[in-house]
């Protein structure tokens, strides 16, 4: 007997025999594609995931850098050579800076390694003197940074900034959104809120 | 009738059921063409999934006409109960005489085929009705071999040796290694060659 015709004679075996299970190659084929397409997605995934977390981990880091290393040694440079008085802010109103005001904020930019963001870096006089503007005739102090707020004292009242009730204060933040001015610069690069924070500070310490 | 089931349009793939294998049986007692669009929707992968581990690309779909071809014209009068399976065995037997043809072919041409259908002409009938009930008796044979096997070496012996699948992708299925269901098939081949000697048969 011949393997054909054994092989023939197979052909002939009942239904209920034939009635198997099968699943052809070609499926088993395109479930292994579907497998690794989804276990690429899943890679995918993972890294995305992981330079989103990076960057949001560097991006928490890198103020606080700035801060620490630059902005604290700067300070105390800046100090000695920062030329704003309560008169020529209020002559200026904000619109204008003289050519010191430039050099210093310069200075302030380069040491910090911000020189290239001169957009945000133009808008921290500007927030300096609107403050100044407002808050003249008030009886605020501000005593230190902490986190990313300030601790200010009105009339003896130690308090957050965010938490200020004072209306010239609030008019201010309603009137140039000073939260989100600041928001904004911190955002287009990082630390430029600390720098107007502090510079914010410095003013009024010298005040 | 041919040029309607060569060129079949292609018809998005459905999965066949009971009900749906009733209405195609009456399509074809009811001669209407749309038994065999429904068949291809229907059956078309598994038919194919079939032909192809018994022959090449080109060949499955010759054969896959040719299996449409003799549904056509099988039923009526038959009226399966299970479409998918009946329609199995029609197309692995096409499948395999296409396979018998190509190897004959390569062995001494297209004129060796030719002249052993001319010689076979002068043969009698009667060799062609002792072959058949000898083919009808080892059919026999097989089935009742088959249904003793325990599950799981029916399972293998069946997809093996019926579907010609291939030992891993079996393997894969049972959850066994292709070293482990290749030993399983060559015990279930010895058993068979035992029961054939001992039924008589020259093997």
């Amino acid at each position: 007997m011949k393997a054909d015709t054994l092989f023939e004679a197979l052909g002939n075996l009942d239904d209920d025999l034939i009635d198997v299970r099968r699943s052809s190659s070609s499926r088993k084929r395109s479930s292994k594609i579907i497998r690794l397409r989804k276990i690429s997605a899943a890679a995918c995934g993972l890294v995305i995931l992981s330079a989103a977390v990076l960057g949001v981990y560097l991006n928490i880091q890198r103020p606080a850098k700035t801060y620490n290393a630059s902005f604290e040694a700067n300070m105390e440079m800046t100090r000695s050579d920062l030329t704003y008085t309560e008169t020529e802010t209020m002559m200026e109103g904000g619109a204008v800076m003289d050519a010191e005001e430039n050099q210093t904020e310069d200075s302030f930019m380069a040491s910090s390694g911000m020189a290239s963001t001169t957009a945000s870096a133009a808008q921290a006089p500007v927030l300096v003197t609107d403050i100044a503007e407002h808050i003249q005739d008030s009886p605020l102090e501000i005593l230190s940074l902490k986190e990313e707020d300030l601790v200010i004292s009105i009339s003896g009242e130690k308090m957050m900034l965010s938490e200020t009730e004072d209306p010239h204060l609030l008019r201010l933040m309603e009137d140039s959104d000073f939260y989100e001015e600041v928001n904004a610069a911190s955002l287009t690069h990082p630390g430029m809120y600390h720098l107007i924070i502090g510079e914010i500070e410095q003013y009024f310490e010298i005040r | 009738m041919l040029s309607a089931i060569v060129y079949l349009p292609e018809v998005p793939a459905r999965k066949g059921n009971p009900m749906e294998d009733a209405v195609l049986v009456d399509l074809y007692f009811a001669r209407d063409q749309r038994a065999l669009l429904e068949t291809q929707s229907i059956y078309g992968s598994y038919c194919r999934s079939i032909l192809s581990q018994i022959v090449d690309r080109e060949d499955t779909e010759e054969c896959f006409n040719d299996t449409l071809m003799a549904l056509w014209r099988s039923i009526p009068p038959n009226r399966p109960e299970k479409f998918r399976l009946y329609m199995a065995k029609i197309a692995r037997n096409l499948a395999f005489n296409r396979y018998k043809e190509k190897r004959a072919d390569k062995r001494g041409g297209g004129e060796a085929a030719l002249v052993l259908d001319e010689l076979a002409e002068c043969l009698s009938d009667t060799t062609s009705t002792e072959e058949s009930v000898i083919m009808s008796e080892l059919s026999q044979s097989l089935n009742s071999f088959v249904r003793e096997l325990p599950e799981r070496e029916r399972t293998l012996f069946v997809r093996r040796y019926f579907y010609a699948d291939q030992v891993q992708d079996i393997a894969e299925d049972l959850d066994l290694s292709p070293n482990h269901a290749a030993v399983i098939l060559r015990r279930v081949r010895e058993k068979l060659k035992k029961q054939l000697v001992k039924e008589g048969y020259d093997v």
